[in-house]
Parts: structure tokens; sequence; C-alpha cells
């Protein structure tokens, strides 16, 4: 689109197009003859997005309150362990660290099993495995793999990272890991893939990129 | 986050050992909430005449799809009462 200056990151039309839909709702009357050269058909239309956002988190709230209701009358009914297979099996969401959840991994709780820290940036990706307490246990990274450069910012060098932070992890006996991601790098997917490969088995994940609500300044615009 | 209590938002469990059907449902909601789209735009600062461009185009987009998705459900309705019933 040579008519951007500035680029922006995956926005398949740009925003100087938005003459077309002003002409179009008659907002404004002149320009329209810049856009001609440009008209192009609007893509598939789907329903609006606020509307299908606000409908899904609806139904997230009231699947949420459904599931822990859910897990109290299992508990409350004659429990087996098949009971308390389906109660696992059936809930998208974490157990709540107040006092109601049975589950364990390994015999522990949740709340105490370790941590996998993946950090994701653009050009490289870190794993550390934490106790839950916070005491670093294993780091790797694409770079004590032996990959240099450009081939850090890989999903193979990401996963190898991965698969070794797992065997590091397994010699010191660890089996059930939680999995935290940080940043939306070319390495987010393959290094928790590469941590099941290795042997680990990853029982929950959570994201915790860091969104600043407008906090520092970035760098500039690239202009490519 | 350090202020907010972790593993509550944005955590998703993985069922049956299924880590890919887990991350598709992670990246799902992060998407229909706006994260991801946050995060990429974040990276590199965006000037204020900008961010008003774009705020506008995406009303007008916004305006436009639901319009077109209004009438397409309005014309691909099949099953309508006949008109001249009784004729």
């Amino acid at each position: 689109n040579d008519r951007k200056p500035l680029q922006t990151h995956g926005c398949h039309q740009s925003p100087r197009r938005r003459r077309f839909f002003r002409s179009t709702f008659g907002l404004q009357s002149h320009s329209t003859h810049r856009s001609a050269g440009q008209v192009t058909k609007p893509s598939a239309p789907n329903c609006c997005p606020a509307k299908a956002r606000t409908k899904i988190c609806e139904s997230i709230g009231l699947q949420r309150t459904l599931c822990t209701s859910a897990v109290r009358r299992q508990e409350t009914a004659a429990s087996t362990t098949s009971s308390a297979k389906t109660s696992r099996d059936s809930s998208i969401f974490p157990p709540i660290i107040g006092e109601e959840s049975s589950l364990r991994w390994g015999g522990k709780k949740f709340e105490e099993l370790p941590i996998a820290h993946v950090k994701a940036t653009y050009n490289n990706t870190h794993i550390q495995l934490t106790e839950s307490t916070g005491q670093s246990m294993v780091r790797t990274s694409c770079g004590t793999e032996g990959f240099k450069n450009i081939k850090k910012s890989t999903p193979i060098a990401a996963q190898t990272a991965g698969i070794s932070a797992a065997a590091k992890a397994t010699a010191k006996g660890v089996k059930f890991v939680r999995v935290v991601v940080k940043g939306l790098g070319p390495g987010r997917l393959s290094a928790i893939k590469g941590l099941t490969m290795g042997g680990l088995e990853v029982i929950s994940i959570t994201d915790n990129t860091p969104v600043p609500h407008n906090g520092c300044r970035p760098r500039k615009a690239r202009r490519t | 986050m350090s202020r907010h209590l972790r593993f509550i938002a944005r955590t998703v469990m993985v069922q049956n050992g299924n880590v890919d059907e887990a991350y598709k449902i992670l990246n799902r909601i992060l998407t229909h909430d706006g994260v991801i789209d946050a995060v990429k735009r974040k990276r590199y600062y965006e000037k204020p005449c900008r961010e008003r461009q774009r705020k506008n185009f995406e009303n007008c987009r916004r305006i436009y799809h639901s319009e077109m998705a209004r009438k397409i459900t309005f014309i691909s309705v099949t099953n309508r009462e006949d008109p001249w019933l009784g004729c």
C-alpha cells in the first residue's frame, strides 16, 4: 500500500480508505475523486464486533458461575473418582484460590505447582521455571541453546529451548507445571509445545502480556 | 500485573492434555477482548492524529458492516408468509 507512509501492523485496509466510507455516508461531499481510483469491494460482513464481544463476555461470565456451582454440586453428591475427573475435564477456568477445589496434580494444589515463565519477545524467547514461591529452578533461552542472532527469533529455537528446559526440570523431579506467557513473539506457542515434548505436563496457560494503560511512550513508528 | 491477583484472569486450563486446543481458546478470548490488538498497536507509538483517524475509520467500518449484515439477513430470508394468500 504505497500511499501509506507509516507502517501499521496487520490491518488489511488503510485508514485512507475511510474516504470511501465517508462518501457512502455522505459525510464528505468533496474528495470522492481521489477514492474513485481505489474503490474496492468491502470485505465479507460479519455481525457487529462490539455486540459479539459483549455476547461472549456475558456467556463467559455465565459459564464461570455455572462451572463453580457445578463443581460444588458434584462434590456434595456421592463423590467418586469419576465425578472428580468429569469436573476437572469440563472446566476451562482455573480453580479459584479459595478453598473449594478438590483438584490435585501429583498431590499438590493448583497454587503450589511450579510456574514456567515464557517471555516471547520479537527477537528471542526466554523460559524460566520457578517454584510457586518464586525461587528459580531452571533457566533456558534460545541463546543458551546455541542459536545466534536471527535464528533465535524462530519457533524452532523456542521449541528446542522448551525441550531442554523440560529435560532439566524432570531431572529435578518436576512433573506438572502451569505456564505463564508474556509477549507476542514467534516462540509463543512453540515454547509450550517444546515443554510438553520434553516431558513436562502443562495444566494451565496464563497470558501475562503487559498492557500499559498509556504509561511509557514507546519508540517511534518504523518507516519501511 | 503486580497489583492484581495472579492466575485468575487470562487463564485457561488444559483439558485432556490438549495444549493446542487450550492455546486456541486463550487466543480467541484475547482477540475478542481486544488484548492482542492493543499489544500490537502499542509496540510503536501512534501519534494522536493517526489515532483519531484510526478510530474514525473503525467506527465507519463497524457501521458499514452492521448495516450490510442486516441487509443480507433481510434479503436471505426465504420463509416469508404468502402475500397473495386467499387470491
